[in-house]
């Protein structure tokens, strides 16, 4: 069904970044970059299949028209919209990280221009300004801040299946995650090695993850960091009843 | 006027004007430095790209590419690969989709069409990471055999079986029945893994592994550089 997505944008006589289409081909075509259009007002204006993974749900879904408060939680789909506002009425790119299932999704806020001889924002049939947000998995060690891109930060983490970890739990699986030892950690997080080895054994019997290297081989592909303990947990999608 | 737009230099220079919806984009991502968004024409010609490309693909900022061929900047076996891939994509009007290892790190890359406005020119965008939904049915997916494994050629064929191995999660003893060596032999080539790489523990090596998505099978490949040596020299200029 969406598999057929390029000719389906154009049925729809959409016609998004420039003049023609070239662009929703690149990204309809794209299996690892998610890709989203989002007005103004949170509507979204256009997704690719990818864009459905880093949120979450398959390919039969689709978020076309929809607002981000739809498809959110209230409080997660507010500091969404206000990134996407600050972007354009700023007009500066925006770089996020969101943990969706209890994964890093790094986002790319781009403010579209809302006029001009190449307006995307008009092509696209939207009489409001909009924003084109870029989404991937976010798992590499130290990724380099771009110039001239502002970084902001999320209040929120949706655990998904880590929801099982208690939060201190959490707090061990995401340090002994960086590659530190139990006596290392232990001292990080100030409690006895005896204490952590236990937690550490809980998370195991848990997650099904035991064995210091799985640990940090399964936090990395996670992207999960200490600091995103302390974020607030939020079921970040809504129920959709399609 | 954009700020995406003015803070690009892209768009002052005379290439960019042949592709202006593109270079747009090309603005647009600039800041995108993980993100790798380069206009090709069929013959291997840049005719844009963006900061992300310059990061991925390595040359300096103060250094321009465009109007410059592949073949300035790869190996004959990858430049004549490329040229292939884009020629396929720019006659048929279909998308490839390739996934590869470039400089130790799995990257995916999607070649799309240009529209009628330019109708010899490909949108080439590669970030980190597999794919993560299936590749669509319109979508070509095109395997490569060229595997660039980066500084990790520095390591011996042993040693990189045993660092993606190790990189896996999976334990020394695990490594070595494997292997049918003993786990002494193994944590020997561990140690040199580690002089050679810079790595002090095997976390550090998990985390480079996992991070950058590479696999067992890639020490079973033939390993390729694909940028011609003198790229980097200027770079480092």
């Amino acid at each position: 069904m969406l598999v057929s997505a390029p000719s389906a944008s154009m049925d729809t006589g959409f016609s998004f970044l420039g003049a023609t289409s070239e662009w929703v081909i690149a990204f309809d075509a794209n299996p690892s970059l998610g890709a989203l259009a989002i007005d103004l007002n949170g509507k979204i204006v256009y997704h690719n299949r990818a864009a459905l993974e880093m949120y979450g749900d398959d390919d039969s879904a689709s978020y076309r028209g929809m607002n981000l408060n739809e498809l959110f939680h209230p409080l997660f789909a507010s500091e969404y919209l206000q990134w996407n506002r600050h972007s354009l009425a700023r007009a500066r790119t925006l770089q996020v990280d969101q943990v969706i299932q209890g994964r890093r999704i790094r986002l790319t806020i781009n403010p579209l221009p809302a006029s001009g001889p190449h307006s995307m924002a008009s092509a696209a049939g939207s009489s409001l300004p909009m924003v084109l947000v870029l989404c991937r998995h976010a798992f590499e060690i130290a990724a380099v801040n771009p110039q001239d891109v502002e970084v902001v930060y999320t209040r929120f983490i949706d655990l998904g299946p880590l929801s099982v970890l208690t939060a201190r739990e959490l707090e061990v699986l995401a340090v002994l995650g960086q590659g530190m030892s139990v006596p290392e950690a232990a001292v990080e997080m100030q409690i006895s090695p005896k204490t952590l080895e236990k937690h550490k054994t809980r998370i195991g019997r848990k997650l099904g993850t035991s064995g210091a290297d799985r640990i940090v081989r399964r936090v990395t592909q996670l992207g999960l960091r200490p600091s995103d303990t302390k974020l607030i947990p939020i079921q970040a999608r809504n129920r959709i009843d399609s | 006027m954009s700020v995406a737009t003015s803070a690009c230099h892209a768009c002052t220079s005379p290439a960019s004007l042949l592709g202006r919806g593109t270079t747009e984009l090309c603005d647009l991502l600039e800041g995108c430095t993980d993100i790798s968004v380069m206009v090709i024409d069929s013959d291997g010609v840049l005719v844009d790209y963006n900061s992300g490309a310059s990061a991925m693909f390595g040359v300096g900022d103060g250094y321009s590419w465009r109007g410059r061929r592949l073949s300035e900047f790869c190996v004959p076996i990858f430049a004549d690969a490329a040229r292939k891939w884009l020629q396929r994509v720019t006659s048929s009007g279909r998308s490839i989709h390739i996934e590869h290892i470039f400089r130790a790190r799995r990257l995916s890359t999607t070649i799309s069409p240009r529209s009628e406005t330019s109708p010899g020119e490909a949108i080439v965008v590669s970030n980190p990471g597999g794919a993560i939904v299936a590749v669509p049915q319109h979508v070509e997916s095109v395997a490569t055999e060229l595997v660039d494994i980066g500084p990790l050629d520095a390591l011996s064929k042993r040693e990189l079986e045993i660092l993606l191995l190790l990189g896996q999660g999976l334990r020394i003893t695990e490594v070595s029945k494997r292997l049918h060596r003993s786990d002494r032999t193994i944590e020997t080539h561990r140690h040199s893994i580690g002089d050679k790489l810079g790595f002090g523990t095997r976390a550090d090596i998990v985390r480079f592994v996992t991070s950058n998505g590479l696999t067992p099978e890639l020490s079973r490949q033939q390993a390729v550089s694909v940028l011609r040596p003198r790229v980097g020299e200027r770079n480092s200029k």
